[in-house]
């Protein structure tokens, strides 16, 4: 786990309550879904989470314009007449800005099966329950070849509910641009916090990087939520077929000798590519194929942030 | 079969089978969505293609599966030459085939042609290789087996020394074709065979059309020509050509010479046995002449010539064949034949007799009121309705022994109402008003034989029988009625005229028709009508049941068994013979035929041709064969045959694996891993 990644908690012998995706599918509520994996995951890490996030009591300071008149500490300016707000270790730190990619390629591959965009967005939902959970600030933005919602990051319960409902209104369209989401993100979310970028990135990886280094150089802790589907990990398709890019419409002839072992090993390369830059840049990994548990996968990640704060 | 059976339909039905199965995995253009190709690297060949041909593929693979399967029930064979058979394609077997007609007996300085064909044969037997067989057969008016096919050089040897010549007449016409016919019968199917034909090939043989030469000519054939004296020149020869009675007592003899220079020959004459006389006669080259001998007229010799004579001319003069030297001739028995006669009509006994007088003087009718106890040739019942119970029961038991009746009706039959001797009831007369022609039906019944003027004669009544009586209609009126009819009773035979000889029924009896038609019917009904001559080998009819044929010497030559049923019989050596019926007896003169006296052979060019023709016919024949199918009977003894379907099933099992096996591999894979993807996701 060194290396900032982690293994699924099932592969390390962990619990047995497991929840299959398609089971979540079939709640209708996203929140619900949320709490059902996030609960999951909790129970499997037998303790508290580690989120990242702090309440701890940092310092006071001025009440300034802009600051929310509710963090003011009442009591302080009954005892000296002047406004201070409190200040906690994790304010300046974390915040939660998800960034959800909703081009036609996360969409799914088999019409009864859970999509990349549906597994994207449950994992979406548990971080902001999570977060949400621990009193944090979570924003949302979700993009595909422009970006269609946008959420700045707030702690306030009805924007949350929003964003639930922002997410679980996503439908897989259109193609996938990085760089306009990424520069939104880098010009309003300034403050240092937590981005997840959840994606199945089908983009350059190199290209990719020079970008989140801006956002890395910020300050911002990175994670790299790489999902995948089944289908598309190991192409069960034999012999020579022809394909059809769900972004561009590109019919392409492929061999199965492509399919069966060349597209794999240049998919592997490419999942170890984007590791590599991650990692280089002080962020976090997650690769996660659409069949896997949900909340195995969520408390594979909590266990791993706990030690790797 | 039609294409609306339900077989057929079914089978169609069954072929869109793998069609249908070809069709569900079948979309070589399809695309499968994928999320995206950003990894992905395009084929350097044409997938389509590629997928085009595996389902070409395997549409083939389950076609032949059907098709298999068909086939393995069909229990298909392949028609393998079998050894024997294929060790002696090129060495075929011979057919010798030597022509023993009377003028291969020609012979000159002491060698006849029959013996240099005999000496030609051992040369081909000589010349027989190992495993080869040959058969032996003789030709003339007929082809006569002599050994089967066989390797018994000894035997086929020992068998040419019993052959002489026959003094019948080789036909070229057909004879290849004939030689074919009878050497398929000597071997299996397919066993490769040629012919050798050994003869003088005089041009008195051949055909007016050479096509008539290698008409049926199957069978490779080689023709061998033997003959006497100088080639290319005939033999000088003579025969007697002719015997006939010129007069009451004179005999004219007829030679004629076959040679380019003219002699002096003498002939001989006897009559039945006693020489009458000798006479020379010169003779021109190519030319004939007559001697006329005066026949004794003595009272002896009138009597023997009141049974009958026969007469023997012989040419006394040597000459290159001795078979055509002698003629003979008979001359029939003049004995008068009773006839008798049962009637009571005056007029029609009176028409009766005089019809026979004019036609048939030697028949004599004889007025009975019953039947002779003693054997007659033939009874004549003048009105059939006058016969009495007893006349009528004695002519049953005649008839039923063997015995003729010629019967007419009358009025008395009609009001007797039917016909006797048949028990038929009559039918409405229906001639009161209208005259009827009459139509003969059996041209060909002696009855009516040598005139055809039935059409003039007028007929007034007729009596005939409803129901039909059975017999054989030789004459009838033109609407059908049957008018002169032949019934077979017992061994006799009854033939009825249906109507009277009485002007008031018909113009018969006073037209010269009559006497015709009396002559025929007393002839045929007392078998009068046999031949009295017949050319050596030749058939001729025989007329009556069955005859016996007795030498002059009384030695049986054809019992009843030879004849019996036989239309025509023939006899090989010429001679003085008695053919006898069970109600007569009568001499028969065999001469030689006349055309194997020519000894000219044939053209030189056109033997050739004719060889040349044989063999170009009998490798077209070999040709068809070769293409024709054979059927499993003919097969089985040369060929053998070798059973696919065991091979078929076997084909059909590995089709069977082979065929889900690359279904599922290649083509119908996207489909099962699309099903395969949903499940797990």
């Amino acid at each position: 786990m060194a290396n900032g990644t982690y293994t699924p908690a099932a592969a390390r012998g962990g619990h047995d309550r497991l929840i299959e995706p398609a089971v979540l599918a079939r709640l209708n509520n996203l929140e619900l879904v949320a709490r059902t994996a996030v609960e999951g995951a909790l129970i499997g890490l037998h303790r508290s989470p580690s989120f990242g996030f702090s309440q701890e009591f940092a310092e006071y300071r001025g009440y300034m314009p802009g600051d929310d008149p509710r963090d003011i500490d009442w009591n302080v300016y009954a005892r000296t007449d002047r406004t201070y707000v409190k200040r906690y270790y994790g304010d300046t730190n974390c915040r939660l800005m998800v960034l959800l990619d909703s081009s036609a390629s996360m969409a799914s591959l088999a019409e009864d099966a859970v999509g990349k965009l549906d597994y994207a967005r449950f994992f979406a939902a548990a971080l902001v329950y999570l977060a949400h959970r621990q009193h944090d600030a979570v924003g949302l933005l979700a993009f595909n070849d422009r970006v269609h919602h946008f959420r700045p990051p707030t702690g306030r319960g009805a924007s949350v509910r929003a964003l639930y409902h922002e997410l679980d209104q996503l439908e897989a369209d259109g193609g996938s641009d990085w760089t306009l989401p990424l520069k939104q993100v880098q010009g309003q979310f300034r403050k240092a916090g937590l981005i997840v970028l959840i994606s199945d990135f089908y983009t350059d990886p190199d290209e990719l990087a020079t970008v989140l280094r801006g956002l890395s150089a910020n300050g911002h802790d990175l994670l790299l939520v790489h999902i995948l589907d089944p289908a598309e990990e190991t192409p069960a398709l034999a012999g020579a077929t022809t394909l059809r890019d769900a972004e561009t419409g590109e019919v392409m002839e492929v061999t199965g000798e492509e399919l069966k072992t060349e597209y794999p090993a240049r998919l592997a390369a490419h999942s170890n590519r984007l590791k590599q830059l991650t990692l280089g840049m002080g962020g976090h990994y997650l690769k996660v194929v659409t069949h896997e548990p949900l909340d195995r996968v969520l408390a594979g990640y909590l266990h791993f942030r706990a030690r790797h704060p | 079969m039609v294409f609306t059976s339900a077989a057929f339909l079914a089978g169609l039905a069954l072929l869109t089978v793998p069609w249908w199965l070809h069709r569900l995995n079948a979309h070589p253009k399809e695309q499968q969505p994928f999320a995206s190709l950003f990894l992905m690297r395009p084929s350097t060949s044409p997938v389509n293609v590629r997928k085009q041909l595996q389902h070409l593929l395997l549409l083939s693979l389950r076609w032949l599966l059907l098709i298999a399967s068909c086939l393995a029930f069909a229990e298909p064979a392949l028609r393998l030459a079998g050894e024997r058979l294929a060790g002696s394609a090129a060495v075929p077997h011979q057919v010798l085939v030597i022509d023993r007609s009377l003028s291969m007996d020609a012979r000159v300085n002491g060698t006849s042609a029959f013996e240099l064909a005999l000496t030609e044969a051992r040369r081909q037997l000589d010349n027989l290789g190992s495993g080869q067989r040959a058969a032996l057969l003789t030709a003339d008016a007929e082809l006569s087996l002599v050994v089967p096919l066989t390797d018994d050089v000894t035997r086929l040897t020992g068998a040419l020394a019993t052959l002489k010549p026959a003094h019948s007449h080789l036909n070229a016409a057909g004879l290849l074709g004939r030689i074919a016919t009878f050497a398929e019968t000597l071997t299996a199917p397919g066993e490769p065979l040629e012919a050798v034909l050994i003869s003088d090939f005089q041009a008195s043989g051949m055909p007016d059309q050479f096509n008539a030469l290698i008409d049926g000519a199957t069978l490779a054939t080689q023709l061998i020509q033997v003959q006497v004296g100088q080639s290319g020149t005939p033999p000088p020869n003579r025969a007697v050509t002719d015997l006939s009675l010129t007069g009451e007592a004179e005999l004219t003899v007829t030679v004629q010479s076959f040679q380019a220079s003219g002699a002096e020959v003498s002939v001989r004459l006897e009559e039945d046995g006693i020489p009458v006389g000798r006479e020379s006669l010169a003779l021109a080259a190519n030319g004939t002449a007559a001697a006329v001998f005066a026949l004794p007229r003595n009272d002896a010799a009138k009597q023997r010539r009141s049974r009958g004579h026969s007469w023997t001319a012989t040419l006394e003069t040597e000459d290159v064949l001795g078979g055509d030297n002698v003629r003979r001739l008979v001359s029939q028995a003049t004995d008068a034949v009773t006839l008798p006669v049962l009637t009571t009509d005056e007029r029609a006994w009176a028409y009766l007799r005089a019809g026979i007088q004019a036609g048939a003087p030697r028949f004599e009718p004889t007025l009975l009121e019953a039947l002779p106890s003693g054997d007659a040739a033939l009874v004549i019942v003048l009105g059939s309705g006058a016969l009495t119970s007893e006349q009528e029961r004695r002519l049953q038991r005649y008839l039923a022994n063997g015995g003729k009746v010629f019967m007419t009706v009358d009025g008395q039959t009609r009001s007797r109402g039917s016909l006797p001797l048949l028990d038929a009831p009559l039918a409405a007369d229906r001639f009161q008003q209208t005259a009827r022609g009459a139509t003969a039906i059996d041209r060909s019944h002696p009855a009516l034989a040598g005139y055809a003027s039935w059409p003039s004669l007028t007929f007034f009544q007729a009596l005939s029988s409803d129901a039909g009586t059975g017999g054989e209609v030789i004459l009838a009126l033109d609407d059908g009625t049957p008018l002169l009819t032949e019934h077979r009773i017992g061994a006799g035979r009854l033939l009825l005229l249906g109507t009277a000889l009485d002007p008031a029924w018909s113009t018969l009896v006073v037209r010269p028709a009559f006497v015709d038609l009396l002559a025929n019917v007393l002839g045929y009904l007392a078998e009068d009508i046999l031949p009295t001559s017949a050319i050596a080998g030749e058939p001729f009819a025989i007329p009556a049941q069955s005859v016996q044929l007795f030498s002059d010497a009384g030695e049986r030559v054809l019992g009843l068994v030879d004849t019996v049923g036989r239309p025509t019989i023939s006899l090989a050596e010429p001679g003085i013979y008695q053919l006898r019926t069970p109600a007569r007896s009568r001499r028969l003169a065999v001469n030689a035929p006349l055309s194997e006296s020519r000894l000219d052979p044939v053209a030189a060019e056109l033997l050739s041709e004719w060889q040349r023709s044989a063999a170009a016919g009998a490798r077209e024949a070999e040709d068809l064969q070769a293409r024709a199918p054979v059927s499993a009977a003919e097969t089985n003894e040369t060929e053998r045959l070798l059973p696919l379907a065991p091979w078929l099933l076997l084909l059909l099992a590995i089709l069977v694996f082979l065929e889900p096996l690359y279904a599922n591999l290649f083509p119908g894979r996207a489909r099962e891993t699309r099903g395969a993807g949903a499940e797990a996701s």
